[in-house]
């Protein structure tokens, strides 16, 4: 059974192609300038959604009279230096981006602002954004960190290799996706390109899906971890095998870039990646299979969706809270990001009437709407835990990350698992909803 | 001279009014204050020597001391940032941990493979390279800067400059290889060869250094031993073997402790390039700490692993240390 989480997207999908306009009060919209003056400091991921952010800034500071400085900083890295300004309570950062798998511990232990006051005493249209990723983003009833941007997971393929191995139409079943491996063997292509370089947010991503697509779960039914289940070996067997057998060279050293990278080049005829790879795989300057590329949902019985996003939350001990507050509103207002969508290369907004807008239904038609289609298939069916929202996920997904790529290297899956497990044998989580019920 | 003159002028000044009205001994004690700080500002006091050990000495305990004590100090603590509450003293808790952590071991066993094969090739080639510059030949200076270059560069750079280079679908080292008929290597993604991959990234860093070193020490060698030698009749082989290694021995000493130190904190080539992976390949003891650090938030445990790193680098370079001090007595 699948979580329906999303589900408001479908039933929404091409309603309207207004976007939400709400009358809130805003300061930014309003005549008057009370933070005039103010400078605030935001620390953001390198994404292409802040590129935009950083582009339509004068914008932002003609109407408040706020500056801001914006400090870009790299993936790998921004939690890390997060973790740092947030747990010695420094007034460095205003407002900061973070990932969603961070929402417990920095939520946990105070280090960051609920935002549910501020929502409601600027009443900002936070039902306009996916439910999922809000939740996403939530603990213990209070809202941490408003979605920047978010992604699921599908299967992206190159039509022309598949048309050479004459494999005809998107594999929809595991046996479907066996069949189209059997198929590129023979042909001589490597067949899929997944993430595998160690870490949670790489290798631990695609096995994840398989993970719970075969009838596991990070839980038991008694809260207790289970990493070593039959169905995590069964996962990690079938992971290695299409790293080993049916993969291109050094995959196992691949994160997201270089799995696009292969893709963008013609070296494969498979990846399941983020949604918002298409953008880049259908660019003219970065990618040779422009409009070769079909989109599905992952096939099922093989894997399902991830579900990632990011979120601008305010610390602590952040010195301009309120603008900071204006700053975030601005920057998800609803024209500001179908703006970036239609000028930058971003196709992950997080609002739901900016996804289902005109416009944006025209600058991202790949493979005439299948795009569209299937990316809100995929986030109606991915569940927010799909990795589990734990404050000790740093450290489990750091193990889990570990054990994956051990056993690509050569490990026995089984023991690479049982060793996290004994690692974590005290953690539980009694709150863990299961996938599998 | 000023320095010199200055304070005998106001020395003979100040005896000659020696025993005279208290108003006067009063002018005579300032006058002997003055003079006093006069004579150490200008390092004739036999204190001055002071004046030229503390400040440095002082920014020297700030800078490096301080912080010591301190991770000396969390190393005792069961202290993770994300539960400050929960913070308090464990003793040799951490320690204890530490020598029963699996993953320490690992990280211990790949530092120390790292740092020894590293050290023994460079050593090797450092020499070569030292001896070929030290003759004179053709374009000997443009050599001496071209072989600079990799140590100039910043460790990040090269390390992303190798990692591209390993790169097994549009890196030059499978495209050579590809060139040659050979199969398709990933030095990075096997557990077999990863550790050669990134030694072979140290050598080619941090060799030149080596160079640099002996080559200073070739060059202040006396020319006697070896006008001897030449009386003597010795072979080429043996001059070096009993005249050149045996004087070069403290430079090398040298050499061989400050490469030490370096690569056994080795930790940005592996945060570039492999992040310590495949699985936990090439995870060093730095790069441990760091992650308990910054990734786990687990300060107390990260601190211990440090003050550990600390006590083997102090061991290991005393002992060395030691070993050029005692040779130098008995020349």
């Amino acid at each position: 059974m699948k979580k329906r989480c999303f589900s408001i997207l479908l039933i929404t999908a091409m309603a309207s192609s207004a976007l939400a306009g709400t009358g809130a009060a805003q300061v930014w919209a309003a005549e008057e300038k009370p933070y005039d003056g103010t400078t605030i400091r935001v620390a953001m991921q390198s994404h292409t959604c802040t590129d935009i952010i950083q582009e339509l800034l004068p914008e932002f500071q003609e109407k408040t009279g706020i500056t801001v400085e914006v400090d870009v900083i790299p993936q790998e890295e921004i939690i890390d230096k997060a973790q740092v300004v947030l747990a010695a309570g420094s007034a460095d950062y205003d407002v900061i981006m973070y990932d969603h798998m961070y929402t417990t511990q920095f939520a946990g232990a105070q280090w960051v602002e609920d935002l549910k006051p501020y929502i409601e005493k600027t009443e900002y249209d936070i039902d306009d954004f996916m439910p999922g990723f809000v939740d996403s983003l939530s603990y213990d009833g209070g809202i941490y960190g408003i979605p920047i941007y978010g992604e699921s997971s599908i299967l992206m393929y190159n039509t022309e290799l598949f048309e050479k191995a004459g494999i005809d139409g998107a594999p929809k079943t595991k046996e479907e996706f066996d069949e189209a491996l059997k198929k590129l063997d023979e042909a001589g292509i490597p067949a899929i390109a997944l993430r595998g370089a160690k870490g949670q947010g790489s290798n631990v991503q695609p096995w994840t899906g398989m993970f719970l697509e075969m009838g596991g779960d990070w839980f038991d039914k008694d809260g207790k971890l289970a990493v070593n289940s039959e169905a995590a070996v069964t996962a990690l067997d079938y992971y290695i095998d299409l790293m080993k057998n049916h993969s291109c060279d050094g995959v196992e050293s691949f994160t997201w870039d270089q799995v696009q990278l292969a893709m963008q080049q013609g070296k494969v005829a498979m990846c399941i990646d983020a949604t918002n790879f298409s953008s880049r795989l259908e660019n003219e300057d970065k990618s040779t299979i422009v409009g070769k590329v079909g989109y599905t949902v992952v096939p099922d019985g093989m894997s399902i969706g991830w579900t990632a996003t990011w979120g601008l939350c305010i610390p602590t001990a952040a010195e301009n809270k309120d603008a900071g507050w204006e700053f975030i509103q601005w920057a998800l207002n609803g024209d500001t990001q179908l703006t970036s969508c239609l000028q930058g290369d971003r196709c992950d907004p997080t609002r739901i009437s900016v996804m289902n807008s005109e416009e944006f239904n025209e600058r991202y038609n790949y493979a005439e709407g299948q795009w569209v289609e299937q990316t809100l298939a995929a986030l109606d069916s991915c569940p927010p835990d799909y990795r589990p929202r734990i404050a000790q996920w740093p450290e489990l997904g750091e193990a889990m990350g570990t054990a994956i790529s051990s056993a690509l290297a050569g490990d026995d899956p089984k023991e690479s698992l049982d060793a996290v497990e004994e690692q974590f044998s005290h953690l539980e989580d009694p709150n863990y909803q299961m996938f599998n019920k | 001279m000023k320095r010199g003159s200055f304070p005998c002028n106001v020395r003979e000044s100040c005896l000659g009014q020696n025993g005279q009205k208290s108003e006067e001994s009063m002018e005579n004690i300032k006058m002997n204050r003055k003079q006093k700080i006069v004579r150490f500002l200008t390092l004739e006091s036999p204190n001055s020597w002071k004046l030229l050990f503390y400040p440095g000495r002082i920014v020297l305990l700030l800078i490096t001391m301080v912080p010591t004590v301190f991770a000396l100090v969390f190393s005792l603590q069961d202290y993770n940032l994300a539960k400050v509450a929960s913070r308090k003293f464990v003793f040799l808790k951490n320690y204890i941990d530490i020598f029963q952590d699996d993953r320490f071991w690992n990280s211990l066993k790949v530092t120390v493979g790292f740092t020894a094969g590293s050290l023994v090739v460079e050593l090797i080639l450092g020499m070569l390279i030292a001896i070929c510059l030290s003759k004179k030949i053709k374009g000997k200076g443009l050599a001496q800067i071209g072989i600079l270059l990799p140590m100039i560069i910043t460790p990040v750079v090269v390390a992303l400059y190798w990692k591209m280079f390993y790169d097994p679908q549009f890196g030059n080292l499978n495209y050579f290889l590809s060139l040659a008929g050979l199969g398709t290597i990933d030095p990075l993604s096997s557990r077999s060869w990863v550790l050669v991959g990134m030694i072979v990234v140290d050598i080619w860093e941090w060799t030149p250094y080596v160079a640099l070193i002996l080559l200073s020490g070739l060059q202040a060698l006396p020319q006697e031993p070896y006008e001897a030698a030449l009386v003597d009749g010795a072979t080429k082989w043996q001059t070096y073997r009993y005249i050149t290694l045996p004087l070069l021995k403290p430079i090398i000493s040298i050499a061989v402790v400050f490469r030490f130190m370096d690569l056994f904190k080795w930790m940005d080539t592996v945060y570039v390039m492999t992040s310590g992976g495949p699985g936990i390949a090439t995870e060093t003891l730095s790069y441990y700490a760091y992650i308990n650090n910054f990734k786990f938030l687990n300060v107390g445990y990260a601190s211990a692993i440090c003050i550990i790193m600390l006590l083997i680098v102090l061991v290991i370079c005393n002992t060395v240390g030691k070993k050029i001090l005692i040779n130098r007595q008995e020349e």
